[in-house]
């Protein structure tokens, strides 16, 4: 019994030798996270002619993201813009604005002209309460975008101006009946990740 | 019961439970990292993503049941046990087709790397945006070793039993647990002319592995073999072969990253035929044995068995 014992045991353990040593293999996986970064406009104008600016540290942005998922700056591969997209998030009025105009992007660090990231035309307020639109976006927009990422990887630390520039309400906002609600524009971006795990290669 | 749990000495059979413990656990990539793979799928694409994983899943649990066709008719039958089984994988396993999802515009259908796959790919969209699938693992084969206790036998017939369950903690594969339920039952008992050795049975068997951030089974798995054995000696040799029907199922639970909302996947059921052709050697109390198997995934097993 004893001898049958022991071969039992060479068995187990040739596999757990070979396991030991072949079968972790250290490789480099990426990892692709993707996730969304927004600009929050709150609006209250008496026109139908408005603008409003928020400023989007993009660099804290994407470090955010890479901390709440265990990475870091030095992990990307690379980084891209993937879509982009619009919704009201809150208005409590009883009026059903119908809005037009776009937004633009523009660099804070270092200057630079705005361009236009998207267009909205004859948007319910209403109906966008609660939603996320996607949206068209511009290739001038989506460089500046990319461009910024790219800095980022590159060291920099860009800081995005994202400007509503609405041109048209219907019925017009007054005195009486002002247009207020607040709503967000996002921009969804992939984040490749390299990262390096330990894969187990099985020897047989 | 859990194998790290009971007192170990040498030659015990707790001790080669507790030797198992780590052959065990490199059977896959961390479980959070599997997740963080997933997270950025959705329905079909995780389903498509996982499949290999899924095929190898199903092709390891469905072996190493059984090494003989013959089961004693009676009297105490007590056996110790080890399969270790193997699936490799082919160029086929490595992409499979995935569609854009979301937002992003236009959609596209691509190959894109599956979780035993290679590097992510990249396509790009309107205007500059781009969508990125993940990458895989890179993994060449896929392995699980379990342990098993054989009993019997009562007017012909003897259980299999598997189990194995463990947490290996955050960072690693989280919880890991295997049982298995199996009965056999001579056939020749009733065939008394027959040349070779007959036996009839099935194998139950639920696998999990991982926890997802709400707590659930990352992968869930349970599969269900029946079919006929038979084997002939010839010294210390036994050849053997079985012919079965296997099923094989599994469920993924994952958090979608945007929204924080819980996926539960099924991946649906496979079935399949499954052939097998293995070798026996009978060494006193010792059997060690290796067989192929022909079945939706081809694989290969080798194991040990000592007792009486």
């Amino acid at each position: 019994m004893n001898k049958n014992l022991i071969l039992f045991g060479v068995f187990i353990v040739a596999l757990l030798v070979s396991g030991e040593n072949c079968l972790l293999e250290e490789k480099v996986i990426d990892v692709v996270i993707k996730e969304e970064t927004c600009a929050e406009f709150a609006e209250n104008s008496t026109s139908e002619t408005f603008a409003t600016s928020v400023e989007i540290d993009y660099a804290d942005q994407i470090d955010q993201i890479l901390s709440d998922n265990g990475y870091s700056k030095s992990d990307i591969k690379s980084a891209t813009l993937e879509s982009g997209s619009y919704g009201v998030t809150s208005y409590t009025g009883t009026t059903d604005w119908i809005i037009s105009g776009g937004i633009t992007v523009r660099r804070v660090d270092g200057g630079g002209s705005a361009v236009t990231l998207l267009d909205y035309t004859s948007e319910s307020v209403v109906g966008l309460l609660g939603q996320k639109k996607d949206a068209a976006l511009t290739s001038a927009g989506v460089a500046l975008l990319n461009d910024a990422l790219a800095d980022y990887l590159g060291g920099q630390e860009p800081v995005i101006e994202f400007t509503v520039n609405n041109g048209d309400v219907n019925p017009n906002p007054s005195q009486g009946d002002p247009i207020v609600f607040n709503w967000r524009a996002c921009l969804r971006i992939n984040v490749v990740i390299e990262q390096t795990v330990d894969v187990p290669e099985p020897p047989l | 019961m859990s194998p790290n749990r009971v007192p170990r000495g040498p030659g015990s059979a707790p001790a080669v439970l507790g030797m198992l413990l780590p052959l065990m656990a490199i059977a896959l990539p961390a479980a959070a990292q599997i997740e963080d793979q997933l997270s950025a799928y959705t329905g079909d694409n995780a389903i498509g993503y996982l499949q290999p994983l899924a095929d190898a899943f199903g092709a390891d649990l469905n072996d190493g049941w059984y090494y003989s066709g013959k089961v004693p008719a009676a009297g105490p039958h007590f056996k110790l046990e080890l399969r270790y089984m193997s699936v490799r994988f082919g160029d086929e396993d490595r992409v499979f087709n995935a569609t854009t999802e979301g937002a992003f515009t236009p959609a596209q259908t691509v190959e894109a790397p599956t979780i035993v796959g290679g590097e992510s790919v990249e396509v790009q969209g309107d205007n500059g945006t781009a969508y990125a699938f993940p990458g895989g693992f890179n993994l060449d084969a896929f392995a699980l070793a379990v342990p098993q206790i054989r009993v019997g036998s009562i007017m012909g017939t003897e259980a299999v039993i598997r189990y194995f369950a463990m947490d290996t903690g955050d960072v690693e594969l989280g919880k890991i647990s295997l049982i298995g339920l199996g009965v056999r039952h001579s056939i020749s008992q009733y065939l008394p002319l027959f040349p070779v050795d007959l036996a009839a049975g099935f194998l139950w068997q639920s696998f999990t592995v991982g926890e997802n951030d709400a707590g659930d089974d990352l992968l869930s798995t349970n599969t269900l073999s029946i079919g006929v054995q038979a084997s002939k000696g010839f010294g210390m040799l036994e050849p053997y072969g079985g012919l079965s029907f296997d099923t094989f199922s599994m469920d993924v639970n994952y958090e979608d990253i945007n929204t924080g909302e819980a996926i539960s996947l099924d991946c649906g059921s496979d079935k399949s035929m499954h052939l097998t052709l293995g070798l026996a050697a009978k060494l006193y109390l010792l059997n060690l044995h290796g067989e192929v198997n022909v079945a939706s995934q081809n694989s290969i097993s080798i194991g040990a068995a000592v007792g009486l």
